[in-house]
């Protein structure tokens, strides 16, 4: 449940941490644009040069960081297999039994593409490892807030989102206690393919009730509150933009505006 | 029917689609009931990414039964914004998609089509089902319209991050036949059971 309501994030008091949430939201959508820009393992080389240095100054340690990874890793091998198997040009080898053969093409190509794919999850993971959830979607909400002017209820939807965080435990301890309960009284979660979506109703039915009842309760309870879906609320946290931050968000528009600038040189000039 | 403003009535009232329209209902307490069910509808998708049914091939979770249920039982807005504010969670980094995945990474595995489907299907899905007649077959035919625009859409993403992500350049035939048509038989046993449980919770809300 600890992994569930803290989500990814590893408390450190690193410099990266520190950082408002708005700037490295953006930045890491900066940083992955550019990567996805980069067509060149040597300028992809240097964007994992430039995220070890990240994992270093956030102080999370590799391990942690590599772990993200690991979910995904099914992914990266496909990605290269395919690319090495699907390519052509020079034949480097030829597999005997299954005529598959293995260029130099195919083998650049399987490395640029699942180290660009590494690379874009490693960015988007130290962002949610540096940045607890709570911060986010209070960077979320200042971010969108200019979608209040097309009448996008952007409030509402950050009480909905941290309402909805507090269900989840909740209710995750009440499918269980159905699943229980109706596996006292008989029911067979187990058989063939009919029975199973036929024992689903048992336990969605039940799962679904009580959630509308703590819905109800929850909505009573606002109204108790006066809490109104229009008015403008203040919060705890207050975010601040400093000049670390000016600093991060200068370093990252460099470094993309350069890795950029240079891949499309690169092809225009081969 | 209770006093106006009343969180608890309106919010059971408003399931029952056609007891009561919506002009009679009040804004402010309609929003706020509709808001607390939504953000309930949004923690039924984690819990529905948990509760998995491991079927032989595609293993299937609960998660569309939930996106059909929102979109037949919320207003659009609502039903859009539940939706929404479950991406949202997903990819600030709570492990609430399926298989306990988290973070913005995910939007690089070729399966977030899907998820990203999940709002405007629920939209479509609330949009249609607050004009015309109530009934099961109804139910049923707004789940499958509800179904193609996930399916559909989880396709074309597939299409995309097979060409431009991982450089692996797919036909759309084919993305649409791995990426849609093979999950059709466990999609229809979901839309067979949302139909049948919105008919049913209608049904027990009325007594």
């Amino acid at each position: 449940m600890r992994n569930l309501l803290l989500g990814q994030y590893v408390h450190r008091g690193s410099v990266i941490h520190s950082l408002d949430p708005r700037t490295k939201l953006i930045g890491v959508l900066a940083l992955t644009s550019a990567v996805m820009a980069v067509r060149t393992p040597m300028g992809l080389a240097s964007f994992a040069l430039l995220w070890l240095a990240a994992v270093r100054l956030s102080r999370v340690g590799l391990a942690l960081a590599f772990r993200n990874l690991r979910a995904f890793l099914w992914l990266l091998a496909l990605t290269f297999l395919a690319q090495v198997m699907f390519s052509d040009g020079q034949i480097l080898w030829t597999l005997p039994f299954l005529g598959l053969r293995v260029t130099a093409q195919g083998l650049e190509n399987g490395i640029v593409y699942s180290l660009r794919l590494a690379l874009l999850i490693g960015f988007a993971t130290m962002l949610t490892l540096t940045t607890s959830p709570i911060e986010l979607a209070d960077a979320l909400e200042s971010l969108l807030k200019p979608l209040q002017r097309v009448r996008v209820p952007v409030r509402d939807l950050v009480m909905m989102i941290s309402l909805s965080l507090s269900f989840i435990p909740i209710l995750l301890e009440e499918a269980e206690r159905i699943r229980m309960a109706q596996l006292s009284r008989g029911a067979r979660f187990t058989g063939s393919l009919g029975t199973r979506a036929r024992a689903l109703v048992p336990l969605v039915v039940p799962l679904f009730l009580s959630a509308f009842r703590r819905a109800e309760e929850l909505a009573l309870a606002m109204e108790a509150r006066c809490y109104h879906s229009g008015a403008v609320r203040t919060s705890y946290q207050q975010l601040r933009f400093g000049i670390r931050d000016l600093w991060a968000a200068i370093a990252v528009v460099l470094v993309s505006a350069v890795s950029f600038a240079s891949s499309r040189i690169a092809i225009a000039w081969p | 029917m209770g006093p106006r403003g009343d969180g608890v009535i309106l919010l059971q009232a408003r399931l029952v689609v056609g007891l009561t329209r919506p002009q009679e209902v009040v804004g402010v307490a309609r929003r706020r009931a509709e808001l607390a069910l939504a953000a309930a509808l949004a923690a039924l998708m984690a819990v529905g990414a948990y509760v998995h049914i491991p079927l032989p091939i595609v293993p299937v979770t609960l998660q569309t039964l939930f996106v059909y249920l929102a979109g037949l039982m919320l207003s659009p807005v609502y039903a859009l914004m539940s939706q929404m504010s479950y991406l949202v969670l997903g990819l600030a980094g709570f492990p609430v998609f399926a298989g306990g995945k988290s973070g913005p990474a995910v939007v690089y595995s070729p399966t977030f089509g899907y998820l990203l489907s999940f709002p405007i299907a629920a939209w479509g899905m609330a949009a249609l089902a607050r004009r015309g007649p109530s009934g099961l077959s109804r139910k049923f035919f707004t789940c499958g319209i509800g179904a193609t625009i996930i399916l559909i859409g989880g396709a074309m993403y597939l299409w995309a991050a097979m060409r431009w992500i991982l450089g692996t350049p797919l036909g759309f035939p084919r993305a649409l036949w791995i990426g849609a048509v093979i999950f059709l038989p466990a999609e229809w046993l979901k839309i067979t059971c949302a139909a049948w449980i919105a008919q049913r919770l209608e049904m027990v809300v009325r007594q």
